[in-house]
């Protein structure tokens, strides 16, 4: 639990000076001044880099600690810990209790069992923290190449960095650190920055530094750099600066352009140069048969928008030939085709909605050929509308580039696989028939989104998208303006209608199934108190959500939405740095390890490899986990109830006169031995269904949803079960055993005799209780169940042959007193058969004529019908509705939809 | 070759059964509750519990036994409390070097011997109060021999009582409590008070006084000469005297016997039951459709 939740990791950001430039100009005379209160001087290689403004403060160094204690607070926080605990601290105060004269039984037996439950605590929290440690000493040591002075670069450990030292980073490091980009090896100083754990963006960003230090990029430059910076005060409208990280990485936009790259590779043209204005491959050349070079000119880049969902170039080839090259979404493309450009329309249609259907995202691909004359004209007015700076740029452009795409000439279709994880749609469906709601919240652009959405199928053909976006004329009018006030009045009103029209759609129909998406920008408004409610409501009623380029603080703001709002239990899922919100806001918190480094997980309650590990960690694992967790607690409850209750009705028959009934060590030890075992073993191994049938009917996983194994009546039914128990075992012992003589010599039962023989019974029924409540017996259960009785005798053998200073009352109590009467073993055999009387008839009746879901699956597996489809199929017939989301719910909406066509084909009889 | 190939071996099964045991899927025995289990069960009990039940009530109807009330008073009934248990120094009966370890048994811990205090031997409320009715047992004029030896456990007589304690100071306050002791006999042969120093469990208790054992005839005229010494009117309690034979179930009591005849007869009926509840009333196979969450949803 919350291995990570008080981590204090910095991570960091780089920052460029691309908007800050015009402050980085004037003389300085704000350092030091108000809201600029940090100075850095960079590159102060004696050591006095870190003066702060006033020469008095120092900054903190780079060392990270994640560790809970050091070695001399282990003892005494960890101890703390330990008694904060509300179980821990009441047996501290029942040991201390028996030092005193009103306790019945002795101090050791109170203290020892608290001793050996806090050390062994102590010593996990110790083995943790100690683990902790070794991870932070590998980040802390971690080398970087840091500038040491005369143009001289060596290897430090990251912890031993100060602020104000010049580092060199190379390709694909991360850096745990701030980071002011000086310069790099390309040529403008830019360097391509990985986000993806700082706001979910899987781009790559770029970042240029200042002109002025672009030109240092040898070693020796170094000497004489000198620079001061002076950093805003810590603003807290930015609270996420402090925790990104950043990864210089591969240098393609997106991973469907490297995808396009590497597919052009395979079929004959790899690209392998690439300058500002030119494009360079080698080609198969398919008459000569040999592998030439060619270079493409590029002119001009019309770029791609969600407006204009496409993108197109032109170039200009070895002979001077123009052509136009244009891919874009098919909704787009195909009106813009030529009319000699539609020979495989048809074909590439059909194509393009297969794709679509299996997941892929697609792209139409065409091109024309150009004539100077066109091109000239065309490229004078792109560049006038790209120069022109009135507010109306942008549908300059626009027109310019609609006018030179058209008749196009259709080359084909792309479809790209979503790089998503092995096994995610798969995870999701089981998921989604489980019942457990999808809400998606991610940090890439809606297109991206959208996609992913349906390639994992959250979203399909025939789902009704609401879509929530603040893309309203007035909206962009009121941004060209840059009124904020207005901005934010207009939007709130445009998300305030977007949500109502939204919840009207969604009360005009049942049946169908409704997708909703929204975008950051939109979700900041709909976040608000005000509306936040209907947006719930919203979103509730919709079979998925998707939240797209949302933050981290937005993902957090949601989850807690939902979270509060429904008063479900939620469960965040996530990789990155900028999930970490969203994983401690969540009930459940949820890091995937891998290559988004090790934020998420630190941060998580849960760290699995890969996301499809969910699927069986909820069904399987979670479903387990519910029934083992809530099964043991009722345990608890009846096999302490009997315990108590006999000790109860003693005092009752003794006038409450505090002696009790069994001696000092069966008191204490009832728990920690002869119990304790076959309650851990059904915590931690039983199974009522096995993980293959908890996959295969994932409806099981409603059992908790639903709580049916942990409501009032169930936990109510376990204590009445103990205490009926405990009634059958103390009257059937005192009457039994009480008041004439127990045994063939005449000698009536003492109080340790009939003590011992009602503790006898309660172990007895207590194990048994257990053996009859579990229905899964590994060697283990039977060790931990039967282990606990034979524990029991060999304790009071061993504790009987004990010098009588010691074992009081006990002494040889049961080889001289209690083994040699038969009465003795005919009470315990009584004991423990009719206490489990009732529970086992109750139980009978139960799984035979009102099986709960698990029962039925175990039915259906003692009878072998899990081989029979149809009988399967009967079972789950609940489990899927068309309104859900998933493949299986996407074929079944799709047999419902062919199947309504037909009716409706046929001729009326 | 063949100690690395059975290694080998060896630290496969090993890793086997721990891959197993991690993954949750060692080999289970997975029973659910069939009728057949069902009623084998109970007609199991049955056929376990009727006979037992027939043979514990034979043992016990065969035990004889008279009570006979002789105080004579009827009131309310009060059980030795908390600190009467307690009060005794379980060390001190043990060893003579303990004598003086009376701080448990205030407050008949010490005697004020002429302004020094001495301590009692065996000192506490329990011991103090020990029962002291004598009973002299006459048939046909002749007095049965009651044998007292062997009426005490052997765990107390060897070790929890010495040999080499003899009883000092006893009875010599003011309050007496009830029965003195023989100064010359080791509390280990002291067999009375060993009966009477083991705590009973409930209030109304019966200690063993003696053995009888010549044979008694149906019809025989027993005359009891009996010394009430023992003083309950002050605290309202009530003395019984038991003669009773014994089986091998102990003294007469019926409950066991009932008890185990009653839950046999249950467990055959039961098992009736089920049979034709599962007869007449087969299982609606795996209708998922009245589960709780999905009747909700079907409203």
């Amino acid at each position: 639990m919350g291995t990570g939740r008080n981590k204090r990791v910095h991570f960091s950001k780089i920052y460029s000076f691309q908007c800050g430039r015009r402050r980085y100009d004037d003389d300085g005379s704000q350092i030091g001044g108000p809201g600029f209160s940090r100075v850095v001087y960079c590159n102060e290689t004696s050591g006095v880099s870190e003066v702060a403004a006033g020469g008095q403060s120092y900054y903190a160094d780079n060392y990270m600690r994640s560790t809970k204690y050091t070695p001399m607070s282990f003892f005494p926080k960890s101890l703390f810990e330990q008694f904060r605990r509300v179980a821990n601290f009441f047996f501290l105060v029942t040991a201390i209790l028996s030092f005193t004269d009103l306790a019945p039984y002795s101090a050791v037996s109170a203290v020892l069992p608290l001793i050996v439950v806090i050390a062994a605590s102590m010593i996990k929290e110790g083995i943790e923290d100690w683990q902790r440690k070794q991870q932070d000493h590998e980040v802390n040591n971690r080398k970087v190449k840091v500038h040491r002075g005369e143009g001289v670069f060596e290897s430090r450990q990251w912890k031993k960095l100060k602020v104000g030292d010049i580092v060199k980073v190379e390709k694909d490091e991360f850096f745990p650190a701030d980071l002011l980009l000086l310069s790099s090896s390309y040529e403008d100083a830019i360097c391509y920055v990985e986000t993806m754990n700082l706001d979910g963006e899987t781009n790559l960003k770029l970042k240029q530094s200042l002109e002025a230090t672009s030109t240092i990029n040898n070693d020796s430059n170094f000497s004489n750099f000198k620079a001061a910076v002076k950093c805003e005060d810590p603003n807290a409208t930015i609270p996420d600066v402090d925790e990104e990280t950043g990864k210089v990485t591969y240098e393609a936009e997106s991973p469907d352009e490297a995808a396009f790259v590497i597919a052009a590779r395979e079929l004959g043209f790899e690209f392998y140069k690439r300058t500002q204005t030119t494009v360079s491959f080698f080609e198969l050349d398919p008459v000569s048969k040999k592998r030439v070079e060619r270079t493409y000119e590029l002119l001009n880049v019309l770029e791609f928008n969600s407006a204009r969902k496409r993108m197109s170039v032109i170039v200009k080839n070895d002979d001077g030939k123009l052509l136009l090259l244009s891919k874009g979404a098919d909704s787009v493309m195909f009106a813009r085709l030529a009319k000699n450009g539609r020979e495989f329309e048809e074909n590439t249609k059909k194509h393009v909605n297969q794709y679509a259907d299996a997941g892929l995202r697609t792209l139409i691909l065409a091109y024309r050929e150009l004539t100077d004359e066109e091109y000239e004209a065309f490229n004078e007015k792109f560049t006038e509308a790209k120069n022109s700076v009135s507010a109306d740029r942008d549908d300059l452009i626009d027109e310019a580039t609609a006018e030179i795409e058209k008749d196009l000439i259709l080359l084909g279709a792309t479809a790209v696989e979503d790089k998503l994880q092995k096994g995610v749609p798969e995870c999701i469906d089981k998921l989604a028939q489980a019942g457990i709601k999808i809400w998606v919240l991610t940090g890439d652009k809606m297109e991206t989104a959208i996609n992913i959405g349906f390639s994992c199928s959250l979203l399909r053909e025939g789902m009704k998208q609401i879509t929530i976006i603040l893309e309203s004329p007035e909206i962009i009018a009121a941004e060209k303006e840059g009124d904020e006030n207005v901005i934010a009045k207009i939007s709130k009103e445009s998300v305030k209608k977007q949500i109502l029209a939204g919840k009207a759609q969604l009360s005009a129909s049942t049946s169908e199934a409704f997708a909703l998406i929204i975008d950051g920008k939109s979700l900041a408004y709909a976040l608000r108190d005000s509306i936040k409610d209907t947006f719930l409501e919203l979103a509730v009623g919709c079979a998925s959500v998707i939240c797209c380029r949302s933050s981290p603080k937005q993902k957090a703001l949601v989850t807690r939405l939902v979270k509060e709002g429904t008063g479900k239990t939620t469960l965040a899922i996530g990789d990155g740095a900028n999930d970490v919100g969203m994983l401690q806001e969540a009930d459940i918190g949820i890091g995937i390890s891998g290559v988004e480094g090790m934020q998420a997980v630190m941060s998580s309650d849960i760290a699995i490899a890969q996301f499809r590990f969910l699927e069986r960690l909820l069904l399987v694992h979670g479903h387990w986990c519910y029934r083992r967790i809530s099964s043991m607690i009722c345990y608890f409850f009846y096999k302490n109830i009997v315990f108590g209750t006999t000790i109860f009705f003693y005092e009752a028959y003794a006038s409450f006169s505090g002696q009790a009934a069994y001696n000092d060590w069966y008191l204490s030890l009832y728990n920690v031995f002869f119990t304790s075992l076959p309650a851990i073993a059904l915590g931690v191994f039983d199974q009522d269904v096995s993980a293959r049938f908890c996959l295969k009917f994932p409806l099981l996983y409603q059992e908790g949803v639903q709580n049916t194994l942990f409501r009032w009546r169930r936990i109510f039914g376990w204590m009445l079960n103990g205490l009926a128990s405990s009634v059958i075992i103390f009257f059937l012992c005192i009457r039994a055993l009480d008041p004439e003589a127990y045994n063939k010599n005449g000698k009536t039962a003492g109080l340790e005799v009939v003590g011992t023989t009602i503790y006898t019974c309660v172990v007895w029924v207590v194990n048994c209780q257990m053996a009859l409540a579990v229905n899964y017996f590994t060697l283990i259960q039977h060790i931990f169940i039967w282990g606990g009785i034979i524990l029991w005798y060999l304790f009071l053998l061993g504790y009987g042959a004990m010098p009588a200073t010691i074992s009081t009352t006990a002494y040889k109590v049961f080889v001289e007193t209690l083994a040699p009467a038969p009465s003795y073993w005919f009470v315990t055999l009584f004991a423990s058969i009719a206490a489990l009387i009732p529970y086992f008839c109750y139980n009978a009746v139960q799984m035979r004529f009102f099986p709960a879901y698990h029962g039925m699956i175990q039915w259906i597996r003692h009878e072998g019908n899990c081989e029979d489809p149809e009988y399967v199929q009967m079972v789950r017939q609940r489990s899927i509705r068309t309104t859900t989301v998933g493949y299986t719910a996407r074929s079944i909406a799709r047999d419902n939809t062919l199947s309504h066509l037909n009716l409706e084909r046929q001729p009326p009889k | 070759m063949t100690f690395f190939s059975s290694y080998r071996f060896l630290n496969c099964i090993i890793y086997r059964i721990h891959s197993r045991f991690t993954q949750q899927e060692l080999p289970a025995w997975k029973p659910i509750l069939t009728p057949g289990w069902v009623i084998t069960s109970f007609l199991a009990i049955a056929f376990l519990f009727i006979p037992i039940g027939l043979v514990s009530l034979f043992a016990s109807e065969r035990v004889v036994e008279i009570v006979y009330r002789y105080d004579q008073d009827c009131v309310p009934e009060m059980y030795r409390g908390n600190v009467y248990v307690k009060s005794r120094s379980d060390k001190q009966l043990r060893s003579a070097a303990y004598e003086s370890s009376t701080k448990e048994c205030e407050p008949e811990a010490r005697f004020n011997k002429s302004g020094d205090p001495v301590p009692i031997v065996p000192c506490g409320l329990i011991a103090w109060s020990l029962f002291n009715d004598t009973y002299n047992l006459i048939k046909k004029d002749k007095v049965l021999n009651i044998n007292k030896k062997g009426i005490a456990w052997k765990s107390d007589t060897k070790v929890k009582f010495g040999s080499n304690v003899y009883p000092k100071n006893f009875q010599s306050n003011d309050l007496i409590g009830g029965g003195k002791l023989n100064e010359s006999i080791p509390l280990s042969k002291q067999e009375d008070l060993i009966v009477w120093m083991r705590t009973a469990a409930l209030p109304t208790f019966r200690k063993l006084y003696g053995k009888i054992n010549t044979s008694l005839e149906a019809h025989d005229t027993i005359t009891v000469v009996l010394e009430n010494n023992y003083n309950t009117y002050s605290f309202g309690g009530q003395k019984k005297l038991v003669l009773s034979t014994t089986s091998w179930i102990g003294g007469k009591n019926d409950f066991l016997g009932i008890a185990y005849l009653t839950v046999g007869g249950i467990c055959l009926f039961m098992a009736l039951n089920f049979i034709l509840l599962y007869v007449f009333k087969p299982r609606p196979l795996g209708d998922p459709s009245y589960l709780s969450w999905n009747r909700k949803a079907a409203n």
